[in-house]
């Protein structure tokens, strides 16, 4: 059952006053544990809706670093990237809140259901929408200013130039929050967005979470997981060549052949080779980069 | 008195021997055909009427019955006139019945006495030679096409008048002569610049028989390539030709001037086509569907998810099994099928998913309902799925030549005939063997054995997934001329394996 929270209760985040230009929320309508409290550090992970499994991975694994840095990981419940920070806060069993842009009630987006419900028991649910109210074209800025304003930062992992990630960037700023984002492959279209923020140094550059928290608490930083030492990779002169010629986002083989310079049968056996060593993924539109597992 | 000729019955693409027994008896006059004649057979009384009066031959005013035998056979068509009229003159000895014995005739009349083509001929020919019959009186427009089975004899007429004068004892009327074999040049290969992998897989499938799905934004050359396959595969034998001419013949799509068919079919039937148009069947006299026209040749079909679901999951046993079933009131038919499928699809709704240039503005609730068109089973009996880029236009014209279709198909000849001397059996190829005769014939040593072993797993590799990555990777030794199956070859045939969609980890 949801609960209503406002300024004049104790849960209530000071934060969400300080919205800067923008209104604040009258009331919100809460699930789950508690609202982060004032004194926590809260980091909203958005993105795109159709990321690169680099993407994703780099989002799994700034959500369970912050979790296990005692980060709060804040996002908005929607497909992609959103979902793939949610979920490894929960697996990381770290503090994780959903920002919806409908009523607490509605099934949206109807493949998160499971981990909207799993939200519910181990994480929290928010919303500006009563019961019943269908997500709109229009929520939706509406929501990223409430994940904007409920966090110290906001980190952009994947997103296009037009895309709501670059929005809840923009809103983040005129809010005085600070902005991370994840730069990307050139040829990716979805790294667009972080690149952007990058070259017009709206936001820092990072890389892992230690970065974020040497900006948000240069405290907590040394806290952080180590790296990780991973073997080399015994790779024969075909495997690094293809390795080279490819790319986070999915290229056909012809592509890859005429830019490794190889024979179409010898980059075929060589790339299944790679995908069953899981350094590459093969899908319909073709072959991509698997992200590195740590 | 009962006087008995002989003709055929169309069944599927084969042709059976049917007997036409005559009865003329006192009684109220009528004309009754008994034998589970259709309404197309039972017409023939008016025409075969008017025929034999225009013949100066008389109606007999009495009391006519016609039993088409075997009874419990369903008999459709219009070439069943010729015999009755012969049968009808038999039995009043207008004809010598015993000039009449051991001959199979069909044909439909004009009303003027005139014999008119008539469809599915070969068969009947073949269905003669094979019954060890005197020989076929077919109507003179079919001559060619019955000519085409050595050492049947031949009886052309055209007209009911010619051929009482032939039962009379007159001259065979002259056969006419041989035609040439019907070949259609196939564009080359070496038009197509570029797309070296989708040229490979191309070759690959020609030399199996695989069937092939090609996935590419638009304008990536799909239709092209698809196109040209005819082109690598090997020439028909003579028996495959017979075999091809004969689905057409029945089909009613062998033209008058055609002879033996010789190039490979290359069918590309509209998305629209219904089930039966697909593969076969269909109201009234059942005809081979685009599956059995595009037999012993390659059935194409461009952006598939456009086709009608229903109708691609008939498919799926004719892929299997290389033969159509269909069942129709009274009895199953069934068309030879033994085709190679080459699909194509763009990659998503939009087309441009995975392109270099243009984005893909499809969400990925789209792009999933785009792919969930295509049944699992059915992908699943696609042996090679490639995916092509696009080349830009501008690059295009600085790319060299390909490879000539004469110097591919040399390759896949020579990678067919190990096949053939493998299962000792013509048109048998590493895709339609049985598993037994693959199991056999791998010769898989190790590492291949174990990187099958390894694939089985972090692939999660179903029983027939393994089947047709095994298939696909005897034929990359074959091409390569080399009798054992290695890692490489099975690295290779892993790679056209059905691709996993797009997202499933978010």
């Amino acid at each position: 059952m949801s609960r209503v929270v406002s300024a004049r209760d104790a849960e209530w985040p000071r934060r969400l006053s300080e919205l800067g230009p923008y209104p604040p929320p009258g009331r919100m309508f809460v699930e789950g544990s508690r609202l982060p409290p004032d004194d926590a550090l809260v980091v909203a992970i958005v993105g795109t809706r159709r990321p690169t499994s680099t993407g994703l991975r780099a989002a799994q694994e700034l959500a369970s670093d912050l979790c296990e840095a005692g980060v709060v990981v804040v996002s908005g419940l929607a497909v992609g990237i959103d979902a793939a920070a949610h979920r490894a806060a929960l697996e990381a069993s770290g503090r994780t809140v959903a920002v919806l842009g409908c009523g607490l009630d509605v099934d949206y987006p109807h493949r998160n259901l499971r981990l909207k419900q799993r939200l519910a028991r181990s994480g929290t649910l928010v919303s500006e929408y009563p019961d019943g109210v269908q997500p709109a074209r229009h929520h939706f800025p509406r929501r990223n200013r409430i994940i904007a304003g409920l966090s110290d930062g906001v980190v952009v992992v994947e997103g296009a130039i037009t895309s709501g990630a670059l929005v809840t960037a923009r809103l983040a700023l005129d809010c005085n929050r600070e902005v991370f984002a994840v730069p990307g492959s050139v040829r990716n279209p979805m790294a667009q967005g972080p690149n952007e923020l990058i070259r017009t140094s709206l936001a820092a550059l990072v890389t892992s979470a230690a970065d974020i928290l040497e900006e948000l608490a240069p405290g907590l930083a040394a806290v952080s997981s180590p790296p990780t030492f991973t073997e080399p990779l015994a790779l024969s002169f075909e495997e690094e060549a293809l390795l080279r010629a490819l790319d986070d986002v999915p290229l056909s083989l012809e592509h890859i052949c005429s830019s490794a310079q190889l024979e179409p049968g010898a980059a075929a056996a060589a790339l299944s080779r790679l995908e069953l060593r899981a350094l590459v993924e093969r899908t319909l539109a073709g072959y991509s980069r698997a992200a590195p597992r740590r | 008195m009962v006087s008995t000729s002989e003709t055929i019955a169309i069944v599927g693409a084969e042709a059976r021997l049917v007997q036409v027994e005559v009865h003329i008896g006192q009684g109220i006059p009528s004309f009754t055909i008994v034998g589970l004649a259709t309404r197309s057979v039972k017409e023939a009384e008016q025409r075969t009427r008017a025929a034999l009066l225009s013949s100066d031959q008389a109606w007999p005013s009495a009391r006519i019955t016609a039993n088409l035998a075997p009874g419990a056979l369903r008999k459709e068509g219009t070439h069943f006139d010729l015999p009755l009229a012969l049968g009808l003159l038999a039995e009043r000895r207008a004809a010598e019945p015993a000039r009449l014995e051991g001959w199979v005739s069909l044909g439909e009349l004009a009303l003027d006495g005139t014999v008119r083509p008539v469809r599915g001929v070969l068969a009947a020919a073949i269905a003669t030679f094979r019954a060890g019959r005197r020989g076929l009186i077919c109507p003179v427009a079919n001559a060619a096409e019955a000519s085409l089975v050595d050492g049947l004899e031949v009886v052309p007429v055209a007209s009911l008048q010619q051929c009482l004068a032939w039962l009379r004892g007159a001259e065979t009327p002259s056969p006419p002569p041989p035609r040439e074999p019907v070949s259609e040049p196939c564009e080359d290969l070496r038009e197509v610049r570029g797309h070296p992998s989708a040229k490979r897989a191309l070759e690959i499938a020609a030399a199996g028989n695989h069937n092939l799905l090609l996935v590419g934004p638009p304008g990536s050359g799909k239709t092209m390539l698809a196109r040209r396959l005819p082109g690598i595969l090997p020439p028909m034998t003579r028996d495959e030709s017979l075999d091809v001419t004969r689905v057409y013949s029945v089909a009613g799509l062998l033209s008058e001037k055609a002879g033996l068919i010789s190039t490979r079919p290359f069918r590309s039937p509209h998305h629209h086509v219904s089930v039966p148009g697909l593969i076969g069947g269909g109201a009234g006299l059942a005809c081979p569907g685009e599956a059995s026209l595009a037999h012993r040749g390659v059935l194409f079909l461009d952006e598939l998810t456009l086709y009608r679901r229903d109708a691609l999951e008939t498919l799926r046993a004719p892929l299997e099994e290389g033969v159509v079933r269909i069942a129709r009131s009274g009895a199953f038919v069934s068309y030879p099928c033994r085709f190679c499928l080459v699909a194509a699809m763009n990659p998503c709704p939009c087309g441009y998913l995975g392109d270099a240039v243009r984005p893909c503005r499809c969400t990925l609730p789209q792009i999933e309902s785009y792919r969930h068109k295509l049944s699992g089973p059915l992908l699943d009996r696609i042996d090679l799925h490639v995916t092509m880029g696009r080349t830009p236009p501008a690059d295009l014209m600085g790319l060299p030549q390909g490879e000539s279709s004469a110097a591919v198909a040399a390759r896949v000849g020579s990678a067919r005939r190990l096949q053939t001397l493998r299962y000792e059996r013509d048109g048998l190829t590493n895709s339609s063997c049985s598993k037994a005769m693959l199991e056999t014939n791998l010769h898989l040593q190790e590492p291949a054995r174990s990187h099958v072993g390894m694939a089985i797993e972090a692939f999660g590799l179903s029983g027939r997934g393994l089947d047709r990555v095994l298939r696909v990777a005897r034929t990359i030794a074959d091409l390569a001329l080399e009798e054992e199956v290695s890692s490489e070859h099975v690295s290779e045939a892993l790679s056209y394996r059905r691709a996993a969609t797009e997202g499933a980890a978010a």
